[in-house]
């Protein structure tokens, strides 16, 4: 596969995943509103404090904090958006050499911070990239595989987010590049 | 029967401590009950060599999420890992429970809750508002010389003190010989090896550099480890020898002498390995690290310094130099590994702690 379809296959695979939201997930573990209030005069305070936000009389009590795909000690990266690199399944030391290569690329980034979607434990390399790594390991259980259903969960909060697969790491630095500006355009 | 499924929490602290503590007590489960691991330190492989499964998130100290936003993306990780692994036991190893964690726990309903929390806080850190009572057993690692204590906590749990918590038991170190053709070390060359923490909260190079060359004029060959969590290397001058071997205990009587901060598992296997021993506490943390070392230094062969002058790093070594290997010396009991697990053990099969 060529790397324009591979880039346009991920892309689509992750858009289908982003339609498929885990609806028992995110109803059970939402941190963001309490949703059910133990007492009466706590369920009375919440549904005033609703009705003044919606009238424009009052501050939203949870305000929506969005998640961001930064490391604190990653530089310039105060406000990006995520690039996600796709490196399931990638070999190991090949994977390292892309990812410098991405590194090499930085300034081609255009303020996107690379977001590292990955079966392959190589923390102590990852950790001195200063990049976000999305872990997509095995685990035994039961229920939906895991690392699918986190994929899907992932596919969702990174929605929208341009994808590129590991190997444009490996490309010499110009094609790199140029494929790096049309993806992020 | 079935075997009960612990799944284990780790935060990511100014080392690996916190892991290497949830390590301790899933190797002495034993294969007795199922561990998995949900760790907020960046050192996976280590828990997948370990044996282990493993999923990983950012930390908080990394990442630059607002608080509100890293939790409310911690308790849906979470409860995915709750739900996939289904545990008997969820084990949190930190100083604070995160509002996160706890919502996720609470949301599963997870049927016991262990807290393992490490005590030995400056005076002056303020407590940590998190009710112990929410959890069935609180496991406090101890210092060097603490015995079990079973105390109980208000909400109907344990809080259980057990002996200091050690990753690797005594007869798993390599001797002298071994370890020294492990790391391919000469025989019979003078070896230092400088543990000084992974350097993201306290930049350690300059105190490296300066002890180096104190160590190096006494004619040691200066070894350097670097922490699997690192996310820069010191550098250091080309005749310093890097090694990245874990759990560095193992190898640690290759050495003549040792340099190292004074956190938890440090001092564990300092008295572990018995090799004589320069610690320098990093005093920027929240446990006391420079009484810890004093207490080490009433155990073990070890020398309390801040080697932040010349003057002090001269008298530190000299102290070093000095130090003897007491004949017949007692040392403490490390095996509060053991007894967490097996109190972890107990409390999933629903048996009474005592």
């Amino acid at each position: 596969m060529t790397l324009s379809k591979q880039m346009q296959s991920l892309s689509t695979r992750m858009a289908d995943l982003a339609e498929l939201p885990d609806e028992a997930l995110a109803h059970r573990y939402d941190l963001r509103h309490p949703r059910v209030a133990a007492r009466l005069d706590q369920r009375l305070r919440l549904w005033l404090g609703r009705r003044l936000w919606r009238w424009g009389l009052r501050k939203p009590v949870f305000v929506d904090q969005p998640w961001h795909p930064g490391l604190k000690h990653a530089e310039g990266m105060e406000t990006v958006k995520p690039l996600l690199i796709w490196a399931l399944g990638a070999e190991p030391s090949e994977l390292r050499q892309a990812c410098c290569g991405f590194q090499d690329s930085a300034s081609s980034l255009g303020g996107h911070a690379p977001v590292l979607l990955t079966d392959v434990a190589d923390f102590a390399f990852f950790s001195r990239l200063a990049w976000l790594v999305e872990y997509l390991p095995e685990i035994p259980g039961e229920g939906e595989d895991h690392a699918s259903r986190k994929l899907r969960y992932l596919a969702r909060l990174y929605r929208g987010a341009p994808i590129v697969p590991w190997r444009l790491g490996l490309l010499d630095a110009g094609e790199r590049e140029a494929v790096l500006r049309d993806a992020l355009a | 029967m079935n075997k009960p499924r612990v799944l284990f929490f780790n935060i990511n602290g100014s080392g690996l401590g916190h892991m290497n503590r949830c390590l301790a007590y899933a190797r002495r489960l034993d294969k007795r009950a199922d561990a998995v691991f949900f760790s907020l330190a960046s050192a996976i492989e280590i828990i997948h060599e370990m044996g282990f499964e493993a999923d990983y998130f950012v930390s908080d100290f990394w990442s630059r999420s607002p608080p509100g936003a890293w939790n409310r993306e911690l308790a849906f990780r979470f409860g995915m890992m709750l739900e996939r692994v289904r545990p008997d036991v969820v084990v949190f190893d930190g100083t604070w429970p995160f509002k996160g964690f706890l919502h996720a726990c609470r949301a599963y309903g997870v049927p016991k809750m262990v807290w393992s929390n490490r005590g030995l806080h400056k005076e002056d850190m303020p407590p940590v508002p998190v009710d112990e009572s929410l959890f069935d057993l609180v496991i406090e690692p101890g210092e060097l010389g603490a015995q079990r204590q079973v105390t109980p906590l208000s909400g109907g749990g344990v809080r259980l003190l057990v002996p200091p918590v050690s990753l690797l038991t005594e007869d798993e170190l390599l001797d002298r010989a071994s370890a020294r053709d492990a790391l391919g070390l000469d025989a019979d060359g003078r070896y230092v090896l400088f543990s000084l923490g992974p350097g993201n909260l306290k930049d350690v190079s300059e105190l490296g550099r300066s002890l180096i060359s104190s160590f190096q004029d006494r004619a040691y060959k200066a070894v350097w480890a670097r922490a699997p969590i690192s996310v820069r290397d010191t550098p250091f001058p080309d005749d310093v020898l890097p090694v990245s071997v874990y759990p560095m205990v193992r190898y640690l009587r290759a050495f003549d002498a040792f340099v190292g901060a004074a956190g938890y598992n440090t001092c564990c296997e300092v008295v572990q390995a018995r090799v004589p021993t320069l610690l320098v506490p990093n005093t920027q943390l929240v446990d006391d690290q420079a009484r810890r070392a004093r207490m080490v230094s009433e155990h073990a062969p070890a020398v309390v310094s801040a080697c932040e002058s010349a003057t002090e790093r001269e008298r530190a070594l000299a102290a070093l130099d000095a130090l003897r290997e007491e004949p017949g010396a007692v040392y403490p009991a490390m095996d509060g590994a053991s007894q967490a697990a097996e109190a972890i053990l107990a409390l999933a099969g629903g048996e009474a702690i005592r």
